[in-house]
C-alpha cells in the first residue's frame, strides 16, 4: 500500500541509483579515507544527502562523484573541526597487518602513504572510472592538477607494489 | 619512459583488491535518513525568517514548546511534549552517564560503549541484536549531530547504543566520534573488531527508561 505524500516515483529512481552506485561510492571512499567502518557511515551519509536533493544531484552531470566529494567533504571538514593533531603511532601500523579479510593490509598501506588528494583522484578515477575532465570538476581542481596527481600516485604505487604484484604473476 | 600497461596493471590491482567491499545497507535506511535532512533543510528558513535561528535549545523551544531534560557543554536532551520527539545534540563525549541518564528520564533506553583506544577499523558492532545506524556525529557543531527520536513509534524492546570510537586517517590525525544506532534488544556486547567473532564486555552498563 502506498502512503500519501511520498514521492514514491522520486524514492524509486534514487533507489535504483543507490543499488548501482553504492558499491563503487565505498570503495572509492574506503580507499580515501582508509577506514572501513567510518567510509560505510561516510558513505551513506552522502547518499541520504543525495536523496535530500535528488532533484539536483539526479541531473549532475556524475552523481556517483557527487557522493564520493560529498562524503569526502564531511571527511574533511569533520577534520577541520576538530583540529586535534596527535603524532601517529607506529601500532597503527603494526594493527593493519591484524585485519583478517578485506583488501590486502598492502595495498591499503600503499594508498595510505599517498597524499590525500593523490588518494582521492586514484579513488575516483579505480572505483568510479572518471576521466580526467569529471574527476577535475569533482575535485574541483585543474584538469592538469588532476593528471599530475594521477601519474604521481601511479608511479608511488607501482613502486611499493611492485614485489606484490611481481609475487602474483608468479 | 613509462608504460602505460603497467599503470593500468598497478591501478587494476587496487581496483581488485576492493572487490569484496560492498555497502549492504538498504535504500529503505538511507533514504529514511534523507528524509529528515530534508525536513530539516525546509524547517531552517522559516526559521531564520523569523530570527529565532540561534542556540538550538530556542529553536527547539518556539519550534514546538520542547522542554528541555538536560542542557549542558557536553550534551542536549529535550523532550516536545505534543509530538513526544527526543531532540538528542552532542557535543562531547565526557558525560556519558550523564547523557544516559538523561535519555532515561526522557524515556529512551541506552546501552553505551566507550572505546578510547584509537583504531583502524572503526566502531565496533553490537552483538547478538539488529543494528540501525542513525546517527554518526563528529562533535561538535556538524548538521548530523542531532538526532531526533520518537521513543512511541520505535520497535518494543529496542534500545538506543551509543559508541563513542576514535579513528586514524593515516595522516597522524585522530578523529573522535559518536555513533547512536537503534538496536533491537539489549545487546551482548560489542564487536571491538571489524571482523572480530568475540564481542567484547561493554564499559558502560546500560540503562532503563523511567
Amino acid at each position: 500500500m502506498r502512503k500519501r505524500g511520498v514521492d514514491h516515483e522520486r524514492e524509486e529512481d534514487f533507489a535504483d541509483f543507490y543499488r548501482g552506485a553504492r558499491d563503487g561510492c565505498l570503495r572509492a571512499v574506503y580507499a580515501a579515507c582508509g577506514d572501513r567502518a567510518l567510509a560505510e557511515d561516510l558513505t551513506a551519509e552522502a547518499f541520504a544527502r543525495a536523496y535530500a536533493s535528488w532533484g539536483k544531484v539526479s541531473r549532475h552531470p556524475a552523481p556517483r562523484a557527487w557522493v564520493v566529494r560529498t562524503a569526502l567533504n564531511t571527511h574533511v571538514s569533520w577534520w577541520r573541526r576538530r583540529r586535534r593533531e596527535v603524532a601517529w603511532d607506529d601500532a597503527h601500523d603494526e594493527a593493519l597487518h591484524e585485519i583478517p579479510s578485506g583488501p590486502d593490509p598492502r595495498v591499503l598501506a600503499a594508498l595510505r602513504a599517498l597524499p590525500r588528494r593523490q588518494r582521492e583522484v586514484v579513488a575516483l578515477r579505480i572505483f568510479l572510472d572518471l576521466d580526467t575532465e569529471t574527476t577535475a570538476r569533482a575535485l574541483g581542481i585543474a584538469p592538469g592538477t588532476v593528471t599530475a596527481h594521477l601519474a604521481r600516485a601511479t608511479a608511488a604505487l607501482r613502486g611499493a607494489l611492485a614485489p606484490f604484484i611481481e609475487q602474483e604473476k608468479v | 619512459m613509462i608504460d602505460q600497461n603497467e599503470d593500468e596493471g598497478v591501478l587494476a590491482v587496487i581496483g581488485s583488491a576492493f572487490d569484496g567491499t560492498h555497502l549492504t545497507r538498504e535504500p529503505s535506511e538511507v533514504i529514511g535518513r534523507g528524509r529528515t535532512l530534508r525536513r530539516r533543510r525546509r524547517t531552517m528558513p522559516v526559521l531564520a525568517t523569523l530570527g529565532i535561528a540561534g542556540a538550538s535549545l530556542s529553536i527547539a523551544m518556539v519550534a514546538g514548546g520542547t522542554t528541555p531534560n538536560s542542557d549542558s557543554a557536553a550534551f542536549s536532551v529535550s523532550t516536545n511534549p505534543r509530538t513526544g520527539a527526543v531532540e538528542v545534540k552532542i557535543y562531547q563525549f565526557n558525560d556519558a552517564a550523564g547523557l544516559q541518564e538523561a535519555l532515561a528520564d526522557a524515556g529512551v533506553r541506552t546501552v553505551v560503549n566507550v572505546d578510547p583506544v584509537p583504531t583502524e577499523v572503526g566502531r565496533c558492532r553490537w552483538a547478538g541484536v539488529t543494528e540501525k545506524l542513525r546517527m554518526v556525529n563528529p562533535m561538535p557543531g556538524d548538521d548530523t549531530s542531532e538526532l531526533f527520536i520518537y521513543p512511541s513509534q520505535d520497535p518494543p524492546g529496542s534500545v538506543y547504543g551509543i559508541n563513542y570510537y576514535v579513528v586514524g586517517d593515516g595522516d597522524g590525525r585522530l578523529m573522535h566520534l559518536v555513533s547512536m544506532s537503534l538496536l533491537s534488544g539489549e545487546p551482548t556486547g560489542c564487536f571491538g573488531h571489524f571482523h572480530d567473532p568475540s564481542p567484547t564486555p561493554l564499559a558502560h552498563a546500560s540503562s532503563s527508561a523511567r
